[in-house]
């Protein structure tokens, strides 16, 4: 820094000088110059008097001139976010904490605002919505007292679990449906025939262990034996996660989803035919090893495929030398159910990247090396770009096949600690990715001698739809990069321009997510 | 489920009294910056307010915000393009300054400090690129260049260069 001191300073350090946004040894050796140089002195006003410029235009042309609000402000209304439980366990993964946000993505108006929540909109809503239909295999757990009933959310026949007598009557004397009590639709049902009702709805932050926003809505009546209602449904999908029924002498009857491979507590008189043995292997299971496979690297960019099936995980290795093999028997070894294999690669050769990349001198690198005078700096920075597309292709292919495999309703019946393994196995491909774009961005700049477009980041309300779509941009971002710089097709940029944009686009999307 | 309020940190009544000032302070400040990233009023507005009750929520679980007003523009500006990826048409905030501009053309006081200069500095403000613009407006609420930098979801070094060149443009409008 002190020898680019004792040349001028160039306009971005004065800039920076100006905003007191350099560190003090180098505001330190700027100050020094300073004295000593008329030119810089009066570079330096005038970069004052342009930001001098903007913040004139700041205050009296722009801030005018936004249209007033056109309502009102209205004070904050705090009871539409009440916590429930407390705070979630920090983790250090930066997107682990934002990820407790990915439950809110809902129509940010619908409900916005407390004046517009409606329990009747809500309960419609929620019936037609993609949660509203109660899935033959979903099961509900049912707590009474000391009590508790496992049993399908939805009943297909006229027969109930054995002991459950009283609690069917319960259900039909306060004319709430007993054949699929966990569902929108039936408190809808039960809600519209009460001549006599108030309603609240409220947001709440957290059910239980589960974080995100979720909607709550409580219906009181003095008509019937159901003297009170509450339902929690889900923001996104309107899926129900807890209901409350508040009978009159005394009797909650607490509704929750059952999770599917929980065992249940033995209900007297239940039969025990329960068919899912305990040794199963299911999500949790899966999110186990592949975060031991992340914990020594293997996760993404080397020849390793899982698959489950319902008594075992078997990993496969194509082509790992035996030093690797041992890590991967170290890391996964002591995983129940878990079978690991090796085999050899066949005779089939894929040119290599770098193989591909010489084949072309493409017309934008030519131009590159003329303007900045430096082959091999030219070199550097396609080689550069062409890595760190490769690089984010791999972790976008990774971050896919991981929403493949916990699609969102897989998600939302893990187990707590699955829940924090998988947020921590898809951030860790988008932290990866996030550093990819500060490098591509910075070298496109120089090739493209333009600042990147910037695109409306792709809606879309998890990680698992947004996902896909930064799979699509990233190899379509990969191909133009190959084809503009390592192919021999002559490109003006602007291909790579909006490759890049559209890649931005689909990346924003999860920082959407991440702040809600 | 328990309706206990369970809080780690500040008291619940200091948290609500903190998260009211705060939008009384920077309300404005957040819905014209909605505003110039294109949303329409109503929504802008309604998007202002869902941003300090998340400032809420998040202060609630107990986490730490070393500058509450950085915070706010961030999860104003990312929420804020969602928003507007939902929303059927962008809001230019570029006619209602136009139309000031022209309305303001016969300020006695513009005049008395170069009026042409201004508007040539303001045409080039207009043909700024967009991250340029938010980096200059979120500099301007005060803003330090990490913080616009998270705000806006770019690097540090990105923020001084979109402002460079920003500048660049202003100094070469202003010495037309």
């Amino acid at each position: 820094m002190s020898k680019s001191m004792r040349t001028h300073s160039d306009p971005e350090h004065l800039l920076r000088y100006a905003d007191q946004e350099l560190s003090s040894f180098d505001a330190d050796g700027v100050a020094g110059h300073l004295r000593d140089c008329p030119d810089c002195r009066e570079e330096l006003l005038e970069v004052r008097a342009a930001i001098g410029d903007y913040d004139w235009y700041h205050g009296n042309t722009l801030k005018p001139a936004v249209p007033p609000p056109p309502a009102q402000w209205k004070d904050l209304d705090f009871r539409t976010v009440v916590t429930l439980s407390p705070p979630p366990v920090r983790t250090s993964y930066r997107w682990a904490a934002a990820a407790a946000g990915l439950f809110l993505i809902v129509s940010v108006y619908f409900l916005s605002r407390p004046g517009r929540v409606d329990a009747a909109e809500l309960l419609s809503r929620a019936s037609v919505a993609g949660g509203a239909v109660t899935p033959p295999e979903k099961r509900i757990q049912l707590k009474t007292g000391s009590r508790t009933l496992v049993r399908p959310a939805r009943m297909t026949t006229v027969e109930s679990p054995q002991d459950s007598a009283v609690l069917r009557a319960l259900f039909e004397q306060a004319n709430y449906s007993w054949d699929d009590p966990f569902s929108a639709r039936s408190f809808a049902r039960w809600r519209s025939q009460l001549p006599q009702k108030e309603d609240r709805v409220r947001i709440v932050t957290s059910v239980g262990d589960r974080i995100g926003r979720f909607y709550e809505v409580r219906t009181t009546t003095s008509y019937g034996t159901l003297s009170e209602a509450n339902l929690t449904l889900t923001s996104g999908d309107f899926r129900p996660v807890l209901e409350t029924l508040k009978f009159r002498e005394n009797n909650t009857v607490e509704i929750t989803e059952a999770l599917p491979f929980e065992k249940p507590e033995r209900v007297p008189g239940l039969p025990s035919s329960r068919k899912t043995p305990v040794t199963e292997i299911g999500a949790a299971e899966e999110l186990r090893v592949l975060a031991a496979l992340a914990r020594i690297g293997a996760d993404v960019g080397e020849p390793i495929e899982w698959e489950r099936s319902s008594d075992r995980i078997t990993i496969t290795g194509t082509g790992i030398d035996p030093s690797r093999q041992s890590d991967l028997r170290a890391a996964l070894g002591s995983l129940p159910g878990v079978e690991l294999r090796f085999v050899e690669p066949g005779n089939v050769t894929l040119p290599s990247g770098d193989a591909q990349r010489a084949a072309g001198s493409a017309a934008l690198v030519s131009e590159l090396e003329q303007r900045l005078g430096r082959p091999e700096e030219a070199r550097a920075i396609v080689d550069r770009l062409l890595d760190q597309s490769d690089s984010s292709l791999l972790r976008a292919h990774a971050l896919d096949k991981l929403a493949k495999r916990f699609p969102h309703e897989v998600e939302v019946v893990l187990d707590p600690s699955s829940r924090q393994t998988l947020t921590a196995l898809w951030s860790r491909h988008l932290q990866a990715v996030e550093t990819s774009r500060a490098l591509l961005r910075k070298d496109l700049a120089v090739l493209l001698s333009a600042e990147a477009n910037e695109a409306p980041a792709h809606p879309c309300s998890a990680w698992q739809e947004c996902s896909p779509v930064l799979l699509k941009a990233s190899q379509d971002l990969d191909q133009t990069l190959t084809r503009s710089l390592a192919g021999n097709t002559v490109s003006t940029g602007i291909e790579i321009e909006d490759a890049f944009a559209r890649w931005l686009s689909a990346l924003d999307s999860f920082h959407a997510l991440a702040t809600r | 489920m328990s309706g206990k309020l369970i809080i780690d940190g500040p008291r619940e009544s200091d948290l609500q009294l903190h998260a009211e000032e705060l939008y009384r302070e920077s309300r404005n400040d957040v819905y014209a910056y909605l505003i110039t990233l294109g949303l329409a009023p109503p929504l802008a507005q309604d998007t202002a307010q869902e941003v300090f009750l998340r400032y809420y929520v998040t202060r609630q679980r107990g986490e730490t915000v070393e500058n509450p007003r950085a915070w706010i523009f961030r999860v104003a500006h990312n929420l804020g393009l969602n928003v507007r990826a939902r929303q059927s048409r962008v809001h230019p905030i570029d006619e209602n300054v136009e139309k000031r501009l022209t309305d303001e053309s016969a300020d006695p006081e513009r005049g008395a400090i170069d009026r042409q200069r201004r508007q040539r500095v303001e045409k080039a403000i207009g043909d700024l690129s967009g991250q340029q613009k938010q980096c200059l407006f979120l500099r301007a609420e005060g803003l330090r260049y990490r913080e616009i930098a998270e705000a806006i979801g770019i690097s540090s070094s990105s923020v001084s260069e979109f402002l460079k060149r920003a500048v660049t443009k202003l100094r070469k409008a202003a010495n037309e």
